[in-house]
């Protein structure tokens, strides 16, 4: 029977077992080994279990008690009293400067353990939350090996700053794990990078915590506002050295191409030559190989007149042979791939010290052909007890992380997701000889007379584009306990990160070919057209290193008086100062073999100005902070805590306006632990109940912007004779920016039901943001297109709710389920709107709205119309077109005659793009040596808007299109839905005014916000299911293991969704460039000795 | 505490000294728009190498189709000209109040006021129509920028105002500066010479011409030599070297334009080839087309010189009335550009010109002596806007005579940011 100590009355669902392990998976408190002989206590609290005849001790643990050792030698009934214990690791939340009792939390924060989370073949840490927590959602922006997702933790508070929560390792806040806003555009998406976060390896971890409400990260300060993660990674345990082994071998799936719908050869054929037919398309008419053909031949004129049988015999199988290639560029694109990881770790301890080191190995090969990720790491971690009152400990993180991809043309026509959809069916990756084909279609070859050769499996034999990264990261504190009272610690932490990237272009690539072209100058010493730029490769190599400091010294205060009042205290001092320092060195004319390069000679200094020629560039930053800060937590009868802390954020002060120099931030909180209460300590059903709630402020500056004018010290070669010096502005000086508020309402329920079966905790939050700093577009004449403005209030509402419930528990056979749902709901206040602005205000509407133009259908020309005051009008009556010049050059202008408001009020809501719920939902069943999990995450009503497929007026016939364009609108398929193409010339020219809309006169582009393109769309994904089967002791035995499992895991096995035609995935609809999210299977095996 | 957030970062500056206040401005200079070498293509001075990679950058443009051009089009430009704007307004506000009053600081403020003045006349020339005394007033000019105020509702200001604006940074400008010549290296800066040397041309390009006379001859006052292409040794006359130069700021014919530029049979037409010296000077053959020696490089880079100055003496002094020193400036000039021999012939033939053909004289002379230094599309407009015809891919594009396309619409990221340009 297993009692509690306090009360004497008996505790079900305890577990009593045989113990042996050191760390292994699973072994979290609370559930029993796999591989150990265990029992769990039934309501009475009794329980029933045989063991091996030499056993001497069982060991009884259960949540919120001391796991208590029982000698049962010779014993057959035993009694264990369990002692209530707020010290043990499940019931501490550690913040990173504090470790608070559960029991005294007043603030809104959720503990993961990691072995919860842990999936096979994830590189990240930041990959394994998806769904796993309320109000935390992980979107996965782009599927390439080891890319970092964008993690965001309660909606968006920032409109156009930083967005990223701080992520905190062991007390170390982390620098550089800010992602940029727009990761998905073209010029994000294939950079290589590395955040500091990805260097860890995810098996250290033993647990995760995330503070989400002001009362949680107020201590962090500032940059806290998006929420903090605190990691806290895996200590030794006292006892004999535990050995564990892992090794992993997953296999990624190749994309599927087909979900894109594209045009396969015939149809592509068949689609130009109808393109072709038409004269009134001057698009782009050259482009397309039916073009190329016809035009060469000189038969266009005859093909408009006699038809496609009135050609040739030569042109017409020219043009039949094109229907023949049917290149599969799925295979030449992506791959299946075949990935490993492997970990060692050794821990173990004794009274005086405790250590735990560990070693792990990661390679993923991406599913896109060329790019990979590899990983190495080595963690080493001692605790020392110097003596009764001094401890001490020493964590070193250290990692080296290359990562792998070719690299692509700097306007993005190569990136491999749109060259995809964009090539040609019938491009051929070859040609008869086996040289290489080149694709015609790609802009910077003129008219189909090749000037810029290009080949996608060339580009990625002949370029290389790496970033290695190596990494260390130290803590080291110690801890005195004056009395038993007071207790100062110092903790000091270094970051080093040093980041070298590479890229490469061979002499054969178009990367070359392009920079080459743009070297070329009239030699008149030759009298002819020369290039400057040596031949030979181009190699660029890029070195950031990165260091920071951060040193804190905490005074702790704890007592206790007279029974019922602990009080504690904490005061604490912070410096941190960062040194960034990046070089930037090209060679040209570089030769792989020799590693030799040549001097550029430059004709003139005119060129030597052309920064894709710049062979030297270094920058270099240096930032020191200083913070206060103090908490104050009072707690009466255990039933009452009272929480308070403020912290003040002093930074360097270069160009900051004096006024935000120091920023204070505090915050109050509250908890009533009514369990405790009388009249519901004898409720037997309830077991846990809490209440609580926080308010906090703080706030935030933009440093990058300053009310003086701030410049950059440079040189410019204007006139031959040397250089002047420059003071270059980047921004310009704004002196109303004032500081950024957030306040933040929490207040939450912890409850526990039926002795913890099933636990619940609901919170309710309510943000507000004043003055939110964005970056706002400025009218040119200011010299600059944009700066940094206080410019919207924006108020979050969110509910959370968590239930984790242990459906079944018999000695075989266990069934327990995490479900969690969260929903954030914005709005945006106050908008500051600019006159100029042609796109909605999102006054009294989400932050992520999605406005829209409504449409109504097409007209008998197949362009859409609209609707406007609940009439259907033409597209140039809705925009109210007329052409400016029409008395003395018709045809030439198209201008809209309505104002900028009235333009705005074009608009209408349609929804907002952040989903009305996510959440996930994890069910864990053990059957005897058998153990299953699935965890699937969800997103509900999300409003998402599609890139059209096409322009009607800007059809580019040299790249392929999803069918939808076959089903276009043309008066033999009047029926139609989808816009017929056009052009200036077409219905005798009289709808130039719609054409020259379309084509660029509409400075808003707003064709991209008609109605039909956005869609309510809804998913879940199973993102993991993972069985796994525990070897019998007898069986590990033999090869001396104490465990020895093996599991098999699916990532991302399917996803449920509403329509998402047209692209790859659910999540990353409406993103052309995004990378498939790869599928894997992975087989595993684990072993402790 | 105070000390250790004090840090001095590296590279970053806020400007308070003279020398800050010169590299801002400086990099008002070098950061100037190249615009005109934009404009060339516009012109009649060039036929553009269809097969060259980079004819898609300049296609739309040497269409004159303003209206839809393709993405790869290069976008003419606008907000370059603001930003020198913005370190002239600087350097216009603080300077004297952060680093003193004297004469480098006054210095330095007349050169910010000619800066602005002389990008606005460049706005102008670009955006708006050429300047007439009877519509100036209601003419659409271009947005005025006089001072850093990030919350001020920038609209279009009519050409009369913008014009106003112009001349006063003028005098305004020319009450400050104090010194006449830069050393070369350092000659892409405003001096007193440049200032008459740009009034000159603003009230040329009014039609102001006992003003434009007024300026041109204070001008060469202070320096009246001209490169002598019979003397050995001579460089281009657009050289920054070159003894007549004044100021050398911009690039009007770059690389980017001079790599698929040919000249055309109209320009090298103006020319007699052996005994005109600039022909030789100015041109080189490469195959069967004629290619240009004067830009694309820094050395070549032009503003204002006095082989201008001459030019628009002429064209003012004849417009009022004084053909003797209409003729006199003009063969000055010839006689630095022609064979003694050749000069002689011409000196006679155009002793005997009468007003309208000694006109024509002077404007064709403007053709040979300025081409390509971005005075030409300039010219067209104010003289006739007569038809041009280019031909791409076989077919013809006319930009016909009075072509509303002889002003340019504003940009398109203009007009985004600004829709008060529409």
């Amino acid at each position: 029977t297993v009692l509690s100590a306090e009360d004497g009355k008996p505790i079900p669902g305890a577990s009593v077992f045989v113990d042996k392990s050191g760390i292994g998976e699973q072994s979290s408190p609370g559930v029993i080994q796999n591989t150990v002989i265990g029992a769990m206590t039934d309501a009475n609290g009794h329980f029933i279990l045989k063991v091996p005849a030499r056993t001497t001790y069982l060991k009884v643990s259960y949540l919120g008690y001391t796991t208590t050792m029982v000698d049962i030698t010779n014993k057959t009934k035993i009694t264990v009293s369990l002692k209530n214990d707020d010290k043990v690791l499940g019931e501490v939340i550690v913040t990173g400067y504090a470790d608070i009792a559960k029991r005294k939390n007043t603030t809104s924060v959720a503990k993961l353990d990691y072995e919860k989370v842990r999936q096979n073949g994830v590189a990240g840490v930041d990959q394994m939350l998806e769904g796993q927590i309320a109000g935390v959602s992980v979107a996965n922006l782009n599927g390439g090996p080891g890319a970092a997702p964008k993690i965001k933790i309660r909606g968006t508070v920032s409109l156009n700053g930083t967005q990223d929560p701080l992520w905190v390792l062991d007390g170390l806040p982390l620098e550089g794990t800010n992602l940029p806003n727009k990761l998905t555009d073209k010029d994000n998406i294939d950079q290589l990078r590395n955040l500091p976060i990805a260097g860890l390896n995810p098996d250290d971890i033993a647990d995760i915590t995330i503070l989400k409400d002001a009362a949680a990260t107020a201590i962090y300060g500032a940059r806290a506002a998006n929420g903090v993660i605190v990691i806290t990674t895996k200590k030794g345990k006292k006892g004999p050295m535990a050995v564990n082994f892992s090794a992993n071998t997953f296999i990624s799936d190749r994309p599927d191409l087909s979900k894109l719908n594209l045009m396969n050869s015939n149809q592509k054929v068949d689609f130009e030559l109808g393109m072709a037919s038409r004269p009134d398309l001057i698009y782009r008419d050259n482009q397309g190989s039916v073009a190329r053909i016809l035009n060469k031949s000189g038969e266009l004129s005859n093909y408009r007149t006699n038809g496609f049988s009135g050609l040739t015999a030569g042109t017409q199988d020219a043009i039949n042979a094109l229907r023949g290639n049917n290149t599969n560029w799925a295979n030449e694109l992506y791959q299946t791939a075949l990935n490993q990881q492997y970990g060692l770790s050794l821990s173990g301890g004794s009274d005086q010290a405790n250590y735990y080191f560990s070693s792990g190995y990661y390679n993923e090969k991406g599913t896109t052909i060329g790019t990979g990720m590899e990983r190495y790491n080595i963690t080493l971690k001692t605790d020392f007890n110097l003596s009764q009152k001094l401890k001490a400990g020493v964590a070193v993180f250290g990692s080296k992380t290359n990562r792998k991809n070719y690299l692509t043309d700097p306007d993005g026509y190569t990136n491999v997701s749109t060259y995809s959809r964009n090539v040609n069916p019938y491009q051929t990756v070859r040609d008869a000889n086996g040289n290489y084909a080149y694709d015609l279609d790609i802009l910077g070859t003129v008219n189909g007379d090749v000037y810029l050769p290009y080949n996608f499996l060339e580009e990625r034999a002949n370029t290389r584009y790496t970033l290695g990264n190596k990494s260390v990261k130290t803590v080291m504190d110690l801890n005195y306990e004056i009395n038993r009272a007071f207790n100062i610690r110092t903790e000091l932490g270094l970051q080093f990160e040093d980041t070298g990237v590479e890229k490469y272009a061979g002499q054969e690539s178009y990367n070359t070919r392009k920079l080459r072209q743009s070297s070329s100058y009239f030699n008149s010493g030759l009298g002819k057209t020369d290039y400057f730029l040596p031949l030979g490769g181009v190699i660029t190599n890029q070195n950031t290193s990165f260091f920071q400091y951060n040193w804190k010294s905490i005074l702790e205060y704890k007592k206790v008086f007279a029974e019922n009042h602990e009080v504690e205290a904490l005061a604490g001092t912070e410096l941190r100062r960062t040194y960034n320092e990046d070089v930037l060195t090209r060679g040209f004319g570089f030769n792989e073999r020799t590693l030799t390069n040549q001097n550029i000679v430059f004709p003139n200094a005119d060129f030597a100005k052309n920064p894709n020629f710049n062979s030297y560039q270094k920058g270099k930053q240096e930032n020191a902070y200083a913070s206060f800060y103090g908490t104050l937590s009072y707690t009466y009868d255990r039933k009452y805590t009272l929480y308070g802390s403020i912290r003040y954020d002093g930074s360097d002060l270069f160009g900051v306006d004096p006024k935000y120099r120091y920023l204070p931030i505090y915050s109050v909180s509250g908890a009533w632990n009514a369990k405790e209460e009388k009249f519901i300590k004898d409720i037997n059903w309830i077991s846990n109940l809490r209440l609580r709630s926080s308010y906090g402020i703080q706030g935030n500056i933009d440093k990058t912007t300053s009310p003086f004018v701030v410049g950059n010290y440079s040189n410019a070669n204007i006139l031959p004779g040397g250089n002047q010096p420059t003071i270059s502005v980047t921004s310009p000086p704004n002196n109303k920016l004032r500081w950024e508020k957030t306040s933040t309402f929490n207040a939450g329920l912890d409850l526990g039901l039926f002795n913890n079966v099933v636990q619940v905790t609901f919170d309710y939050y309510n943000r507000y943001s004043k003055d939110l700093i964005g970056t706002e577009a400025l009218q040119l004449e200011n010299g600059f297109d944009f700066t940094n403005a206080n410019f919207a209030r924006v108020k979050n509402k969110g509910l959370e709710l968590s239930i984790s419930t242990r459906n079944i528990q018999t000695n075989n056979f266990q069934w327990s389920t995490d479900f969690n749902i969260a929903q954030n709901k914005s709005k945006v206040v106050q908008e500051k709107i600019r006159p100029n602005q042609l796109t909605p205000s999102r006054e009294g509407f989400p932050v992520g709205a999605i406005f829209v133009l409504k449409t109504a259908g097409l007209d008998a020309n197949g362009i859409p119309q609209f609707m406007k005051d609940g009439q259907v009008v033409s597209l140039e009556n809705f925009y109210k077109l007329y052409d400016p010049w029409a008395d003395f050059f018709p045809g030439e202008l198209t201008s809209t005659a309505l104002s900028n408001e009235e333009f705005r009020n074009l608009y209408t809501y349609a929804g907002d793009m952040e989903p009305k719920f996510t959440g996930g939902i994890t069910n864990r069943l053990r059957y005897n040596n058998f153990d299953f999990a699935v965890t699937a995450t969800f997103n509900i009503g999300q409003t998402v808007l599609a890139r059209p497929q096409y322009n009607p007026a800007q059809v580019d016939r040299g790249r392929n299109y999803s069918t939808d364009i076959l089903n276009a609108w043309s008066p033999t398929n009047a029926g139609s839905n989808m816009p017929g193409i056009f052009g200036k010339d077409s219905f005798d020219g009289e709808r130039y005014m719609a054409y020259n809309w379309l084509t660029g006169f509409d400075a808003s582009n707003s064709y991209n916000n008609l109605d039909v393109f956005s869609k309510k769309i809804s998913y879940m994904r199973v993102s993991s299911m993972r069985l796994g089967y525990s070897l019998p002791a007898a069986i590990a035995g033999k090869v001396k293991a104490n465990t020895l499992r093996v599991s098999i895991e699916a990532r991302n096995p399917f996803v449920i969704s509403t329509d998402y035609k047209g692209y790859f995935d659910p999540e990353t609809y409406g993103n052309i460039y995004a990378q498939p999210i790869s599928r894997s299977i992975s087989i595993g095996l684990n072993a402790t000795f | 505490c105070k000390k250790y957030l004090d840090i001095e970062p590296v590279g970053r500056v806020i400007p308070t000294t003279a020398e800050d206040f010169r590299a801002l401005l400086n990099a008002g200079y070098a950061g100037f728009a190249q615009h005109k070498s934009l404009l060339a293509a516009r012109t009649d001075e060039l036929v553009l190498n269809e097969f060259n990679d980079d004819f898609p950058l300049y296609r739309d443009i040497y269409k004159w189709n303003d209206i839809n051009p393709d993405v790869l089009s290069i976008q003419f430009h606008y907000i370059d000209f603001y930003r020198t704007i913005f370190n002239a307004n600087t350097v216009i506000s603080d300077v004297e109040a952060r680093a003193g009053v004297n004469t480098e600081t006054a210095q330095l403020k007349g050169e910010a006021y000619l800066l602005r003045a002389y990008s606005h006349f460049e706005l102008l020339n670009l955006y708006a129509k050429p300047y007439d005394k009877n519509t100036a007033a209601t003419d659409r000019g271009i947005p005025l920028s006089l001072k850093v105020d990030l919350e001020h509702i920038y609209t279009p200001a009519t050409v009369a105002v913008v014009y106003d604006q112009v001349l006063a940074d003028i005098a305004e400008g020319q009450k400050l500066l104090n010194v006449k010549t830069f050393e070369a290296g350092k000659n892409y800066r405003f001096t007193t010479r440049a200032a008459f040397a740009l009034l000159a041309r603003v009230r040329e390009f009014r039609g102001e011409y006992a003003e434009a006379l007024k300026a041109s001859k204070d001008a060469l006052a202070l320096d009246n030599q001209l490169e002598d292409l019979n003397a050995a040794g001579a460089v281009l006359p657009n050289n920054y070297l070159a003894k007549e130069n004044i100021m050398s700021m911009e690039s009007p014919f770059n690389n980017g334009i001079n790599r698929l530029a040919r000249i055309s049979a109209h320009l090298i037409g103006l020319y007699n080839q052996t005994d005109d010296l600039r022909f030789a000077k100015y041109f080189s053959k490469s195959g069967s087309n004629y290619v240009a020696l004067k830009g694309a490089s820094d050395a070549n880079k032009i503003s204002f010189r006095n082989g201008e100055l001459y030019l628009i003496q002429a064209e003012a002094a004849l417009q009022t009335n004084d053909q003797a020193l209409a003729v006199q400036s003009l063969l000055a000039l010839k006689a630095k550009r022609l064979t003694p021999a050749y000069y002689t012939t011409e000196a006679t033939r155009i002793s005997a010109l009468d007003k309208n053909a000694l006109l024509q004289e002077i404007l064709v002379e403007r053709e040979r002596e300025l081409a390509l230094e971005g005075q030409r599309w300039y010219d067209l407009r104010r003289y006739g806007q007569p038809q041009i015809t280019h031909t791409v891919g076989g077919e013809a594009f006319i930009l016909q005579k009075n072509d509303p396309r002889y002003t340019i619409r504003f940009p398109k990221d203009a007009i985004a940011n600004n829709p008060n340009l529409q």
